[in-house]
């Protein structure tokens, strides 16, 4: 067996049943490494172009990579993808835990699924065996109850799971997977693919061990990190209040999205603050595998209106801010409870609570007609509502079945004015982080290929001053001169393309951005020496992000054949208008001439033809993968 | 006359308001509330950040009273309330 792969790859096809395995070679590895570029590869070379998203012709993986599961932190993640429902581009989804690594332990780095069952099912790894197994008893059901009937089926209770509920089997277009309850694929709707082919869940269960080439050089990394994780700021700031700490920062700051992004601060942050939920409903913390940074968390609520179970997880700052201030919602134990809820029923907290804000605004601007409003106060504000409107989407009914259609698609029916008010990006609901507020995440919604994601460059924040540790933490990689936050001129855009190959590296090799630089404290030697001391491969950070340079051009590619063009690289016209409100940022927006320069610059810096957004074959060569010409030339 | 006041005056100094967000708290035992700190009369930004020996490259923004200050030099009396925001990287 090598070292840190198991070298092998499940394929299943469940229209015939058929279960076959492939054992690539090293180069397979070294080259695509896994993650990203592992969806990347079968959905191009599987795939069918123009396939309909949620046919039997989609091909759904599941991949780990090379290094995950290795025993250190922050090497818990996998990667799902398929073609997205909500964008009808490339869709990818990554989640930590532990499911990634249990995959790796049954002997498998990757999963490719095609066709479709013709009923429920669930695939029960264990050990280098695979069944598919009757799922009927547990179709319909949340993800909460599916999981307890599978414990008491296989009778283990160290399974793990990835499991979708009721919005997935319903098509809901931005329905998440849930791994272990608490940890969520949540985004581009990989859930609805898994519904699509009557695939309920996937159970692994493994005791294989990933072996090492130098272990003594992978433990003194995990024990380095272990020992000062606590003298580092981010890694602590994070243990201590995880990504919730940033719901007060950023309203001070003026930039927390606030009634669908018309506003930069909002009256209710304090109730909606990580300090208010660690004070009030914190049960405990918790971490991944092997991850000594515990950022994670439960936290239960008990209310005379609901009580929330704490192992469907602690909302992060996203959902505290989607389904909070973004909602004009302050009661924090409501927008706990809607987390609890989208996790049950299998929604992502972002586009969900993405979809309410905008009809909420919609109808503050008068733009909804009455068979949509039907009687129902859609103010922003409204916490029961956000509730209601939470099951009523998973489950098709009222008001919910146009807001199972995403912003995007409720804005075309709705009208141009209604289209202003849509943040969203390739059809993708935007991540609570307002694009006026910081010019690399702003500009990474408008050229991500999966459609406006968060976690792609890191934030400007972090870049800002010459002695702030991330700012440091990526010196090795050239970039000397702090910049502005709302800088979107050359030297950010030359700062987020580098960034967004080391990035484009995390995604391709099950790394957690939460344990490493430039937003954590592993650094970039330690990298290299992880990587090293895994696989044994003598190998560089130059070629660690070559291969996320890959990943982001084959990503491309897949978006190319499937006719995505320059157009599609935009943003909403939200962020080309003045803040509103009253906090810092008022009137502040961002300008189209900048960006468009600042677009034309990032092709020709990724040698990217111009109007096609498209990788050139010379680029293809360069980076060892010219046989994807033949699929977009 | 006043200073005179003052001298003879053995009423505790009073006190402000500060908060320490996110990794700062460490730097106070972990408190993520404000908490009450004894103020003199010349105390500045900068006096409170070397009292609670916060490094300056872990600090991102100073409020006082609700308003941004830059300057380190900005004069904090009894009565005041300090916020001071670590680093996020947001997520
Ligand atoms: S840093 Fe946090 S999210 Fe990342 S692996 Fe560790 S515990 Fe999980």
């Amino acid at each position: 067996m090598p070292f840190g792969y198991a070298g092998k790859i499940l394929h299943i096809n469940l229209t015939t049943s058929d279960i076959t395995i492939e054992e690539p070679d090293e180069m397979f590895y070294r080259r695509y490494f896994g993650g990203r570029a592992f969806l990347a590869y079968y959905l191009l070379r599987e795939m069918k172009p123009h396939e309909d998203p949620l046919g039997p012709g989609n091909v759904l993986v599941f991949a780990s990579s090379a290094i995950g599961g290795a025993p250190s932190h922050g090497l818990c993640r996998f990667s799902v993808g398929a073609k997205s429902p909500l964008t009808g581009g490339f869709g990818e989804s990554e989640a930590g835990g532990f499911w990634g690594p249990e995959l790796k332990f049954a002997g498998f780095d990757a999963m490719v699924i095609k066709g479709k069952s013709e009923n429920p099912v669930y695939l029960w790894i264990h050990d280098g065996d695979v069944e598919i197994r009757d799922a009927s008893s547990i179709w319909g059901m949340p993800t909460g109850e599916a999981q307890d009937v599978l414990m008491r089926e296989i009778g283990d209770r160290k399974i793990r799971t990835v499991l979708i509920g009721p919005a997935a089997e319903n098509l809901v277009p931005y329905s998440i997977i849930a791994n272990d309850l608490s940890h969520m694929s949540g985004r581009n709707g990989m859930g609805t693919v898994m519904g699509s082919k009557n695939l309920k869940a996937i159970v692994c269960r493994g005791t294989h061990k990933i072996k090492t080439k130098d272990q003594k050089l992978v433990g003194s990394v995990a024990k380095r990190v272990a020992r000062d994780r606590k003298d580092n700021p981010l890694s602590y700031g994070l243990h201590l209040l995880g990504t919730p700490a940033a719901v007060l920062h950023f309203n001070h700051a003026g930039a927390l999205p606030s009634k669908n992004f018309r506003e930069g601060t909002f009256e209710g942050a304090e109730n909606i603050s990580g300090e208010r939920m660690m004070e009030t409903l914190l049960e405990r913390r918790e971490g991944c595998y092997a991850c000594s940074i515990q950022c994670r968390a439960r936290v239960g609520v008990e209310d005379n209106r609901f009580t929330v179970e704490p192992r469907y997880g602690r909302p992060e700052y996203e959902t505290l801010v989607g389904l909070g201030s973004n909602c004009g919602i302050d009661d924090l134990n409501a927008v706990v409870k809607g987390n609890e809820l989208c996790n049950k029923l299998g929604l992502d907290t972002i586009s969900m609570g993405g979809s309410i804000a905008f009809l909420m605004d919609c109808h503050e601007q008068g733009l909804l007609p009455e068979d949509w409003v039907n009687g129902l106060d859609l103010r922003f504000g409204n916490a029961e509502l956000m509730l209601q409107l939470i099951e009523d989407t998973a489950y098709g009914r009222g008001l919910g079945k146009k807001l199972a259609k995403g912003v995007r698609d409720m804005a075309r029916e709705l009208g141009p004015e209604a289209e202003k008010l849509a943040v969203q990006v390739k059809g993708q609901e935007v991540p609570l982080h307002d694009a006026r507020g910081k010019a690399a995440v702003g500009f990474g919604y408008a050229v991500v290929e999966k459609g406006a994601d968060h976690l792609v460059s890191g934030f400007d924040i972090l870049y800002e001053k010459s002695d702030h540790p991330g700012f440091v933490s990526v010196a090795p990689l050239g970039l000397l001169e702090p910049l502005d936050v709302l800088d979107m001129g050359p030297k950010k855009i030359r700062l987020f393309v580098y960034m967004s190959c080391l990035w484009g590296f995390y995604n391709c090799a099950s790394i957690c951005n939460f344990a490493f630089v430039p937003r954590s404290i592993t650094t970039t030697a330690e990298l290299v020496d992880l990587v090293k001391g895994i696989t044994g491969w003598e190998t560089s950070l130059w070629e660690l992000m070559k291969v996320g340079e890959r990943s982001i051009n084959m990503a491309r590619a897949f978006n190319v054949r499937e006719g995505f063009t320059r157009k599609d690289d935009t943003l909403p016209d939200r962020f080309f208008q003045p803040l509103e409100g009253e906090g810092a940022m008022k009137g502040y927006h961002i300008d189209r001439k900048t960006f468009e320069e600042a677009l034309g610059l990032y092709y020709g810096i990724m040698n990217w033809d111009p109007e096609k957004a498209c990788p050139t074959y010379a680029k293809l060569v360069e980076l060892d993968i010219d046989w994807i010409w033949d699929h977009i030339k | 006359m006043q200073a005179l006041v003052g001298k003879g005056n053995k009423k505790p100094p009073g006190k402000l308001s500060l908060r320490l967000y996110s990794n700062l708290a460490r730097y106070a035992g972990e408190k993520i509330r404000p908490f009450p700190v004894p103020v003199g009369p010349s105390e500045t930004v900068h006096g409170l950040i070397q009292r609670f020996r916060i490094p300056m490259s872990e600090i991102s923004m100073i409020f006082v009273n609700n308003s941004l200050t830059c300057k380190l030099d900005t004069p904090v009396r009894p009565g005041d309330e300090v916020e001071i925001f670590g680093l996020v990287g947001g997520g």
